[in-house]
């Protein structure tokens, strides 16, 4: 059939029906092309993203540091696959470990349970930002010299949370120690050297670093 | 069979003495990859 013989459109309507499939298909993407969806949510107007990537910043050791994420990305895969700070370890990816740990404005979290789309904004410290260059801390040279580690996963974490502990708590007890520390697990049993690192970096001990390696009474799990 | 004897411990250049690990530094400071 040629083209001239194809019935014509209703003239008096004035819209076809391929004229009006056209419309409505630009007037939905349109919108979702380049205008974010707003939503009320706990009685504030929030700006929903995704599920495609979108631009994202993060202030990570006082460093400003923009990418695009899709929404689901963790703090921890941003920090480690984009932005190559790999201190934070992934171990168990579930919150358990402490290994990813990081400090928040000022407070330690496991990164794997915290998307990278609800830290923006924040003071990110990772490991990497408690020192420049390849200068130990004092509590780091602490992990050395107490041999506070062994294969070595989860002891950023470890640095992590001690620092953060010992700033809380100059002068802590064993049972501080045990408290404060539990939320990082290490699986190859240094216990002992980790709590003598917090014992000898606390006020009341030298903060040399010196140390015959032994826990004081009631230092042990 | 003539009874071994250990060297004198003040001499020992390994048992006995405390030797850091080589790798503790860049793990502890999150180097480690």
């Amino acid at each position: 059939m040629k083209h001239e013989d194809a019935p014509k459109p209703d003239q008096n309507s004035g819209l076809t029906r391929r004229d009006f499939i056209k419309i409505s298909g630009v007037g939905v993407a349109v919108p979702l092309a380049f205008g974010p969806t707003v939503v009320r949510a706990a009685g504030e107007d929030v700006e929903v993203l995704g599920p495609g990537k979108a631009p994202i910043s993060l202030m990570v050791n006082g460093k400003k540091l923009t990418a695009e994420f899709e929404p689901r990305v963790t703090l921890l895969d941003a920090l480690r696959d984009t932005f190559n700070l790999t201190g934070a370890k992934r171990v168990c990816d579930r919150g358990t470990c402490g290994a990813c740990t990081v400090l928040l404005e000022g407070k330690p979290v496991y990164t794997c349970m915290v998307l990278a789309i609800d830290a923006q904004g924040k003071k990110i410290t990772t490991i990497e930002g408690l020192t420049e260059g390849d200068a130990l801390t004092p509590v780091m040279q602490a992990f050395v010299d107490h041999d506070a580690q062994q294969c070595g996963f989860c002891t950023p974490g470890f640095v992590v949370a001690t620092t953060h502990f010992l700033q809380q708590h100059p002068n802590p007890t064993p049972d501080d120690i045990r408290r404060g520390l539990s939320g990082n697990f290490c699986r190859c049993g240094t216990y002992d050297g980790i709590r003598a690192v917090a014992l000898s970096k606390s006020t009341g001990a030298s903060l040399t670093g010196e140390s015959d390696g032994t826990v004081r009474e009631g230092g042990s799990l | 069979m003539s009874e071994y004897q250990w060297p004198n411990p003040a001499t020992r250049p390994l048992l006995g003495k405390k030797i850091s690990r080589v790798d503790g530094p860049i793990k502890s400071s999150g180097r480690a990859k």
